[in-house]
């Protein structure tokens, strides 16, 4: 599993969130603990869906939880063009 | 460790060298000392434990149950597709590099002994469970860190 430009902050929010544990989250979501534990660290980019169960539990939108930073500034900017 | 880390240790530790001797040690008496029944005999059943030697994942999973709802999800899914696919890969490469060295160690005026048939296909599982093995672990990598207790 490779480091992605994905970053997201779903310790800070499982700490905004009544201190929930890695363990309570990946229940929450349907996931083990490790791929939970593997997407914090950014070495897992998880699925859509994935990413969608983990916004709804903290009730935040997606954008909120993931950010990916592209390598070419031109292709953001192209991209945000559109 | 979920169970799919837990397969991937008990096939590398156990699994493995199982597979690999039961297949090995039968074929290198016949070529030893000859074929004769007892050999073929003892070689059918060496083949048969080191097939049955799946049956010890079933029972440590089973002993080794754990409390958690979810044992095995998307990246637990492709961890495996991939392992899966580095083995396959890996056995083909072995594969063609047993032929090859077969070829190159005889001469094209002698015949290839029948006793490597078996070494080579049952080497080549082997070959593919170590190799998803080792995969597998490696994929998953140390989890010591960001864990909490």
């Amino acid at each position: 599993m490779s480091k992605s430009n994905l970053t997201n902050n779903i310790r800070k929010l499982r700490f905004d969130n009544g201190q929930m544990t890695q363990q309570q989250l990946a229940d929450k979501v349907g996931v083990t603990r490790q791929t939970i534990i593997a997407t914090e660290a950014g070495k897992y980019a998880p699925s859509l869906p994935l990413a969608f169960r983990i916004a709804r539990t903290f009730a935040v939108p997606i954008e909120q939880i993931f950010q990916y930073q592209d390598d070419d500034p031109q292709v953001s900017a192209s991209d945000t063009n559109i | 460790m979920n169970k799919t880390q837990r397969a991937a240790w008990i096939a590398l530790l156990l699994v493995v060298p199982v597979w690999a001797i039961c297949g090995q040690l039968p074929v290198l008496l016949i070529y030893l000392e000859g074929p004769s029944f007892l050999h073929l005999f003892s070689f059918a059943c060496a083949t048969i434990i080191g097939g049955l030697s799946w049956l010890l994942l079933l029972f440590f999973n089973k002993k080794w149950k754990r409390k958690a709802k979810i044992e095995f999800d998307e990246r637990d899914k492709l961890i495996l597709i991939r392992s899966t696919l580095a083995g396959y890969v890996v056995l083909w490469i072995y594969f063609i590099a047993a032929c090859i060295y077969v070829w190159l160690t005889t001469s094209p005026a002698r015949s290839i002994s029948v006793n490597v048939m078996p070494i080579v296909i049952v080497e080549g599982i082997a070959v593919f469970i170590f190799v998803q093995s080792v995969t597998t672990l490696i994929q998953y990598g140390r989890v010591g860190k960001n864990v909490e207790k």
